[in-house]
């Protein structure tokens, strides 16, 4: 499937256009220029195109009632969007199938459009689509894993909960983890009182310490490390796609009423990770290792299809993209990037500029070398 | 092109003829830089800002726009970016690009000495300098049909980097790091501008001292 995205009078965005989605997107610019508002919204318009996708196979397979209700107000509010809505505000996420049919899920003038029961997706065009969202504040993970029992019923906000239930999904699928580039061992412990999460070295100077007192660099690229291991290795796309379609099925009471329309395993399936500024209190050296990591699991070694955006302020991350792109080019082992499906944006005054270089296979990285240039400008001027 | 300037594109724009008429040079050396100043052409390397290699030695002209601009009525100048200069071989119509030189102006590099906040980007700032010129220009039938002759038609944005701390030198190599991507290869880097190309053009940065080549 093709995506695109047309933004319009969206808080900082004035017009922002992204056609033909690649699979590894990343997106730069200064804080408040409306990174996180892009992939916000590409996140909540993939989730919708995910519900109407169940919604089709559900009427497909002769469950007649409208299984649930989009609530677009409450969506917007959940992922901090609504005080940016105006009435001018318009948002089209448009797929392209194999099949070339369009499907539009559309948000102008107030209303939804696009996922009504007369707008159904042809059972040859369905996808499961799985949306994971990783915020900045994944940080307060170990926290709240340490705290989770005496901070029930606490609410962290939408993006927070979201990570951390995919969080424990993972960690329930896991013993061991090894984050090579922290040269650190992630260790799941089951007790009696829940999983306890442990971070042992893994270098001469052998230690173990409870995973809220580790770095500030390993708490917030943890999460990232895990989530994308569990999302390309053992997470089963079919699985939750039919928990999905057991609960609506089980609400409507219409389960004998169910005649598949077709088998999961027939559906198309994509994982999309979105990342909020993966080298969060990173060593350089390490955020490069973590892109390396994140490259080779979701597009090298994954069993399922992955795409992955992510918001980063880091020269070195943007820099090091041309080095994954030169690497995928030769042939070379380890990590690699294939500049076709590689887009790179710089978001600034609420539109955006395309950074992929037309006439060689780079990126143009000098947006962020901008700061460099102006730090020795003025010290040579002062000089 | 001059020509046009002072009689199409005034009428066009309904505006009062300036008191001088835009600065312009000629030169069919084979390698020159631009500056945005009175030389415009220059022959020594490192003493413009805009490398230009013209191999075939064609008659190439140089317009200052931006001088031309400026003494057009304020009603009209008031809150347009414009580019620095037009450059266009004469006798034939192989080249003609707008071109936006960034290290002559100061106030697009951020003194982090004093907190006066965010500005916009010196490469987004001349990229819509070059979009607005062109558009300004394309409006005008007489010299939009003029340019549409031409076989190459580019908006190139020469960024010329900081050279290293003279009063630290060698030891500090975060400028010659960060700007490695400028070496990788000679050719500028053409960008993708969806306004720019509407109108026929192609965007192209030639950053760290790359050279634009008139074929």
């Amino acid at each position: 499937m093709k995506e695109s995205l047309s933004i319009s009078n969206l808080g900082p965005i004035k017009h922002v256009e992204l056609n033909d989605l690649g699979d590894f997107i990343v997106l730069i610019g200064e804080s408040g220029s409306g990174k996180s508002t892009i992939m916000k919204v590409l996140g909540l318009f993939r989730w919708l195109y995910k519900m109407q996708n169940i919604r089709s196979y559900l009427k497909h397979s002769n469950i007649s009632k409208s299984p649930f209700k989009f609530r677009m107000e409450t969506y917007l509010k959940n992922c901090g969007l609504e005080e940016f809505v105006t009435p001018k505000t318009s948002i089209i996420y448009r797929v392209t199938a194999s099949s070339d049919k369009v499907y539009d899920v559309k948000f102008a003038n107030g209303r939804l459009s696009g996922t009504s029961n007369s707008e159904l997706i042809y059972a040859g065009d369905m996808s499961f689509i799985k949306i994971s969202f990783i915020s900045e504040t994944r940080n307060i993970i170990p926290l709240w894993a340490d705290k989770g029992a005496q901070l029930a019923g606490g609410y962290l906000g939408f993006y927070f909960h979201e990570v951390y239930n995919d969080f424990e999904l993972a960690t329930n699928a896991l013993k061991d983890f090894n984050i090579p580039f922290l040269n650190l061992k992630f260790a799941v412990r089951r007790t009696s009182q829940g999983k306890k999460f442990m971070i042992e070295s893994a270098g001469k100077n052998k230690y173990e310490i409870n995973f809220k007192n580790s770095s500030s660099g390993t708490q917030t690229s943890i999460p990232i490390s895990i989530l994308a291991d569990y999302f390309s290795s053992t997470f089963n796309p079919e699985e939750a796609f039919n928990r999905s379609l057991f609960k609506y099925l089980s609400n409507s009471d219409r389960l004998t009423d169910f005649k598949p329309v077709k088998n999961l395993s027939e559906i198309d399936q994509k994982i999309f990770m979105h990342i909020e500024e993966p080298e969060l209190s990173l060593f350089p050296d390490a955020q490069c290792m973590l892109i390396s990591s994140l490259v080779e699991k979701c597009f090298q070694k994954s069993v399922h299809k992955m795409g992955i955006i992510l918001s980063t302020h880091s020269p070195y991350i943007v820099n090091h993209l041309n080095l994954l792109i030169k690497s995928y080019d030769t042939k070379n082992d380890g990590a690699g990037l294939d500049y076709e499906k590689v887009n790179v944006y710089q978001v600034v005054d609420g539109e955006i500029f395309d950074l992929k270089i037309k006439n060689q296979r780079l990126i143009n990285t000098n947006p962020l070398s901008e700061t460099i240039d102006n730090i020795y400008k003025e010290y040579n001027r002062l000089a | 092109m001059d020509t046009l300037l002072t009689n199409q594109f005034l009428t066009h724009y309904a505006l009062a003829k300036p008191n001088a008429s835009a600065p312009a040079k000629e030169t069919n050396a084979k390698y020159f830089e631009l500056s945005d100043d009175a030389f415009l052409i220059h022959f020594v390397v490192g003493d413009g800002v805009a490398p230009y290699k013209n191999n075939s030695v064609l008659q190439v002209k140089v317009i200052n726009y931006e001088t031309f601009h400026i003494g057009l009525p304020a009603a009209f100048t008031h809150g347009k970016q414009i580019c620095d200069l037009l450059a266009y071989t004469k006798l034939v119509n192989n080249y003609f690009s707008l071109n936006e030189l960034t290290d002559t102006d100061p106030a697009y590099v951020i003194d982090f000495t004093n907190s006066t906040g965010p500005r916009k980007g010196k490469r987004n700032k001349a990229m819509d300098q070059l979009q607005n010129t062109l558009s300004l220009l394309m409006a005008v039938p007489d010299i939009k049909a003029f340019i549409d002759n031409f076989i190459v038609k580019k908006c190139c944005f020469f960024n010329k980097k900081a050279t290293p701390p003279t009063v630290v030198p060698t030891i500090l190599t975060a400028i010659t790091s960060f700007n490695r991507i400028n070496t990788i290869t000679e050719e500028g880097f053409e960008m993708s501008h969806p306004a720019i190309e509407a109108l026929g053009f192609k965007l192209f940065e030639y950053s760290g001292g790359k050279a634009a080549n008139i074929v």
